[in-house]
């Protein structure tokens, strides 16, 4: 009896199990092939709602979207946008099973190749002559995805989106060293020439100001540990022009020399060396890799940290810090000097790994086209100054000598009311955007962000910020950077070029060795004094080298290598 | 199916049987489909799949799996940590019991309400939030480590956050606090169900309140007590990963690092399906295995199984 | 329970259950409390070392963001149904099993039993479950809210030892009156074991209420979308914004980056809902009264 009702059991866990893999492997039919054309000017749009899944930011919620900026779409494309935020799991679970949405935004190249093979994408090399916006802009962009994301044939399957063709300063989001204004002008206003000068710096301000109003502790230095490998950046990635690559690797953005951790010119190493002196001066946070990075963030929020390196982090507490009549932090340099050949500029020409737009291979030719439409519009200049201005006509126009501006009731109505820009929708769809967010327009010398424009920049500036402007002899703040000499580009491209899935050892190796470090960083840091700080790090490469570190380091190393070659060869 | 059934008709089964069977049956292949036929996906295991790609194919690599994940020797500090935290966690069924029969002795309904209410509490905040609330409570500048350190006139060294000598206790402790009140409501139940005629003659025969618990209240809590144990037993590698998600920092990890957090830093985050498959597999077979044996084991102690 | 007259040994008990008590209530309830009070703050001024004993800048304003979501009623709707209907429905079916488990006539009883206990302990991973359900066709389907819950192993196991607790002498009573064993589940069991069941109920009720992955995975259809997941994906978008800034580029400006506030109001919005109802399950778990009223 027992095993009768066994194998009754079997039978039917193995026939539905074979229903399950049979219907999972039978994706790979679809459209593509042959392509009907679009519907050509002045021809009606045809009405189509698209299911999109991407990152809904900090506005969207999902659903079909109805606020002006996604009006303007259906108006110019016929797109209704119906859409679904992003997840992690959700997104294995639709890689594994070819389930994708009509349009889906991939965040790890390392999805891409099984998607191909399983014939869930739709193939686009045809189709992308209906979005010529897309050649136009990213012609780079096109020849590494064929080449790169793409199998044997070549083909077209993967848009790489936020597309940066030229090197442009950075002027959204930046990295820096950031202070107060005040606490800067009140510890002498002394130039940074080298790492002790900062120190010197931090260890003034928090000298002068021990406690917050409300009698807590200030620290000049904190930190927080739970981003992994980032959780161990700091202002010096920007000034000293490092970035860093997996396993705790990096390499200089000017020359693209590679350092790994037996070799002090590494990032981490420099930081680690930091951020150690700094805990030796007291001024470094004993929660620093304790707490999470909310706790740091609520931590600034409260006056109880005083320095940070990200310009998101204190937007706010900047506008509340003004809004108090207090100053609000700014970025001091380092010194123009060739040691910091500070990261100002970015590039990105096959666009950002975390933004891979696929089609669906489930589309038909009219959602195709509807697709191909959208796709032209979120690359074009008028629909990448849409999403981060709001639509066209409403918050901006183009003046007759053909500049585009922000209208005067924009300006008064942004003036009552800061967040009057944000109620017309823009930056709301810059997840699916296909040029970056800080891009010069077609004028060569205005970003289309306006918002990023020394013209408006200027009449809003705050009296701190005229004081720096002041300070440093420049017209905004961002001049500070561009004005530099010794700058470097943060080149996306590398990492783009860096191998997307590595052999099974290799990531594994990977993932033990970067846990190792992530651990080890902060002991290392709070070592007592120079001696137990040099022991611990001979400890740390001694056991770094029974991890395997050599084969996987010398793997990298050779993928970067080959990175910087590539890239050479692509873009001639 | 069907077919067997029939077939099972004519030959031996009576009426009652049939009936219960028809009741038994559709309870028995939902479990079937929703927990046994996923169970498929072990063959992940034994392959180097990678997401997204056919089984057909990924090169099938034996034991490979198995070998990376327990061949590490940190793996036994993991799993050192898993037990402890997980026997020291199963005081929360003694103590969830304890609750229940002191509470219910308790006289004022109102009062015995509320507690049992809020009790029930701390099982509704979620991870992220009793970390947000650890955080204000004992972190350096938290409501209690700043009232320790006013009474006792000095300021901590290591908060309950990062030290390592209490990393597991604390942990433990929370898990405890959380699930406790939680867990009483099913022997509230239970005590609910003990008949009172029991009561009413031991009252008679002079038996005070102790005597009532010892010789009452506890035995007829026993069976549910011991099946609980024993369920419990099971779970003994599954700790979930959530808590120690949130709780962990370098300067405690390696105390306070279960195997679940453990797979899913290397497997879940890195995407590595065969190597948490692995680890699953084998947490199932640890479980069944230690449920049966302690399940014979008490046969053997009580003469009776429980499952 | 009534009150007679209060021995002194009585008193003393009395008294030291009390204090205990309290202390236990102050240890569950304070975090709630802080929850509350962090609620009901000003967000922009809060932080969370910075909240004790009482709200900062009392305002309402987080609940109103909250409940001013779009869609929030239809996904609270559809949570209630989800969570009245699966639990309908687990009860049913946990509670027969547990009865026919009990049962010596039913063939393979062992096995059956331990077929399901062993259910608990399978943890298949994510993918395969999702490949299943996909299969079975509970894609964008309510059921899928229902069916994988029906059966819970774990409330099996409670009430099936509660059943085995009951004298059998209620159920041989019915026999020779010629009740089947559907009656005798129906008419006898199912009200004697009204304690565990409601039990049962609040830990399934709570379990489906809570619950959002499968609404995540599975259902794309916004009029099924639970207010569990409403609410997260109102919270994510507070975390999107550092997540963002990771990857390249953060997308807000000047906004308050904190969730803090947000995170503790959608606790109070989710919890609130079943301290409400917890209550009414109470009358279930007070001493002595069910076996009584049966027999009597």
């Amino acid at each position: 009896m027992k095993r009768k009702v066994i194998a009754i059991v079997l039978v039917v866990a193995m026939i539905m199990s074979l229903t399950a893999c049979r219907s999972s492997s039978n994706q790979s039919k679809g459209s593509s092939g042959n392509v009907a054309p679009t519907t050509s000017e002045g021809e009606e749009l045809e009405d189509v709602t698209l299911n999109v899944f991407m990152d809904l930011g900090s506005t969207l919620s999902s659903g079909i979207q109805s606020d002006p900026v996604a009006e303007y779409i259906k108006e110019k494309t016929g797109v209704t946008l119906n859409l679904e935020g992003f997840d992690n799991q959700k997104e294995s679970v639709m890689v594994a099973s070819g389930d994708l949405y009509d349009v889906t935004i991939i965040d790890q190249p390392a999805y891409i190749p099984p998607l191909i093979s399983s014939g869930s994408v739709a193939d686009l090399s045809d189709w992308i002559q209906y979005a010529p916006n897309v050649t136009e802009s990213s012609q780079a962009s096109l020849k590494y995805s064929k080449e790169f994301l793409s199998d044997e044939s070549g083909k077209l399957f993967v848009l790489p989106m936020r597309t940066k063709a030229e090197a442009v300063p950075s002027a959204r989001d930046m990295d820096g060293n950031f202070v107060r204004w005040d606490h800067y002008v009140e510890a002498g206003s002394p130039a940074i020439n080298s790492i002790d000068d900062l120190l010197d710096l931090l260890e003034t301000i928090q000298k002068n100001h021990p406690e917050t109003d409300s009698g807590q502790k200030t620290y000049a230095v904190s930190q927080w540990s739970d981003w992994g490998r980032g959780s161990f950046e700091s202002q010096l990635s920007k000034y000293l022009g490092k970035t860093g690559i997996p396993l705790f690797s990096s390499y200089d953005t000017d020359d693209l020399e590679y350092h790994d951790l037996f070799d002090d010119e590494n990032l981490y190493l420099a930081y680690a060396k930091y951020m150690f002196n700094a805990n030796q001066r007291g001024i470094l946070d004993p929660e620093a890799f304790i707490q999470r990075h909310e706790d740091y963030n609520a931590k600034l929020q409260d006056g109880r940290v005083l320095s940070t390196m990200y310009q998101w982090e204190i937007n706010g507490i900047n506008n509340e810090l003004v809004n108090s009549g207090k100053a609000g932090f700014v970025d001091i340099p380092f010194a123009d000097t060739k040691e910091y050949p500070a990261k100002i500029k970015c590039v990105a020409p096959f666009g950002y790994r975390q933004r891979l737009l696929v089609v669906s291979s489930k589309c038909d030719d009219k959602k195709m086209r509807a697709i191909m439409r959208l796709i032209d519009f979120v690359y074009s200049e008028k629909g990448a100054r849409t999403i981060v201005n709001g639509p066209e006509g409403i918050t901006w126009e183009i003046d007759d000598k053909g500049v585009a501006n922000f209208t005067e009731e924009t300006l008064k109505a942004q003036r009552a009311d800061p967040t009057y820009l944000s109620t017309q929708g823009a930056k709301y769809y810059q997840g699916i955007i296909g040029l970056d967010y800080d891009l010069y327009d077609s004028t060569g010398k205005r970003f289309y962000d306006l918002t990023l424009n020394s013209d408006y920049i200027k009449d809003a500036l705050n009296d701190y910020e005229k004081e720096y402007c002041k300070f440093y002899g420049i017209d905004v703040p961002l001049d500070v950077m561009t004005e530099r000499k010794n700058q470097s580009v943060d080149n996306r491209a590398y990492e783009m070029l860096m191998p997307s899935e590595h052999p099974t050892d290799i990531s594994r190796s990977t993932t033990s060795i970067e846990a190792y470090m992530e651990q080890q960083l902060p002991g290392l840091i709070m070592s007592k004094n120079q001696e137990e700080y040099d022991v611990k790090l001979a400890e740390i490469r001694e056991k770094l080298k029974s991890m395997d570190y050599d084969t996987t380091n010398a793997y990298y190393r050779e993928a970067f290598k080959n990175a910087v070659v590539t890239y050479d060869k692509l873009m001639k | 199916m069907e077919v067997a059934k029939r077939s099972k008709k004519r030959r031996y089964l009576t009426k009652g049987q049939l009936v219960l069977l028809g009741m038994t049956l559709p309870s028995i292949l939902l479990i079937t489909v929703f927990c046994y036929l996923p169970m498929s996906g072990w063959i992940y295991s034994f392959f180097d799949y990678r997401i997204g790609y056919k089984l057909s194919n990924s090169e099938f690599v034996g034991l490979a799996n198995f070998r990376y994940a327990f061949g590490d020797t940190y793996v036994l500090k993991v799993i050192g940590n898993t037990l402890i935290i997980s026997f020291l966690g199963m005081l929360n069924l003694p103590i969830a019991c304890a609750i229940a029969i002191l509470l219910s002795e308790v006289r004022f309904s109102k009062f015995r309400r509320a507690v049992q209410t809020v009790i029930t509490l701390p099982n509704f905040i979620s991870w992220v939030i009793v970390y947000s609330i650890a955080f204000a409570l004992f972190s350096t500048d938290g409501l209690i480590t700043s009232l320790i350190a006013s009474i006792t006139g000095q300021a901590p060294t290591a908060t309950l956050l990062s030290n390592p000598a209490t990393a597991k206790l604390f942990m433990v402790g929370l898990n405890i606090w959380k699930s406790a009140g939680y867990s009483s409501i099913i022997f509230f139940a239970s005590i609910t169900g003990i008949d009172p005629e029991l009561y009413d003659a031991a009252k008679v025969d002079g038996a005070g309140r102790w005597h009532q618990i010892k010789f009452i209240t506890v035995p007829s809590l026993l069976p549910t007590l011991m099946v609980l144990a024993i369920i419990q037993v099971g779970f003994i590698l599954n700790n979930g990963f959530e808590q120690f998600y949130c709780f962990v920092n370098p300067v405690i990890r390696d105390q306070i690092e279960v195997l679940d957090y453990y797979v899913y830093r290397l497997g879940m985050l890195q995407n590595d399906v065969p190597l948490s498959t692995a680890v699953s597999m084998c947490k199932t077979f640890v479980s069944v295995v230690l449920v049966f044996s302690v399940n014979k084991l008490a046969k053997k102690i009580n003469g009776q199984s429980v499952i | 329970m009534t009150k007679k007259k209060i021995s002194g040994r009585e008193m003393l008990f009395q008294i030291c259950m009390i204090i205990l008590f309290v202390v236990l209530f102050i240890i569950c309830f304070y975090p709630f409390y802080y929850i509350f009070i962090a609620s009901i703050s000003n967000p922009q001024s809060v932080t969370s070392t910075s909240i004790r004993f009482l709200p900062i800048q009392p305002t309402l304003s987080n609940f109103r963001k909250v409940l001013e979501l779009n869609g929030i009623w239809r996904s609270f709707i559809v949570s209630l149904a989800r969570t009245v209907i699966g639990t309908m429905v687990t009860l049913l079916f946990t509670s027969m099993l547990a009865f026919t488990l009990t049962q010596k006539e039913l063939p393979c009883r062992k096995f059956f039993y331990r077929f399901a206990v062993v259910s608990m302990y399978i943890n298949a991973g994510l993918i395969p479950w999702y490949l299943t359900m996909r299969s079975l066709h509970l894609k964008d389907s309510f059921l899928v809210y229902i069916l994988p819950t029906a059966l819970s192993a774990y409330c099996l196991v409670l009430v099936k030892t509660y059943i085995e607790s009951i004298p059998t002498a209620l159920e041989e009573s019915a026999r020779i009156d010629g009740a089947g064993y559907f009656s005798i589940y129906w008419k006898i069991i199912l009200p004697v074991c009204m304690p565990i069941l409601a039990a049962v109920i609040v830990f399934t009720a709570v379990g489906q209420w809570n619950s959002w992955t499968d609404n995540l995975l599975l259902v794309d259809d916004n009029n099924l979308r639970t207010l569990q997941l409403t609410l997260l994906e109102y919270l994510n978008r507070a975390n999107n914004i550092a997540s963002q800034a990771r990857t390249g580029g953060a997308v807000v400006d000047g906004s308050n980056i904190t969730p803090f506030t947000l995170r503790m109001t959608i606790t109070m919005v989710v919890t609130l809902p079943i301290l409400i109802v917890y209550p009414f399950m109470q009358k279930y778990f007070i001493k002595g009264i069910m076996i009584g009223a049966v027999k009597g």
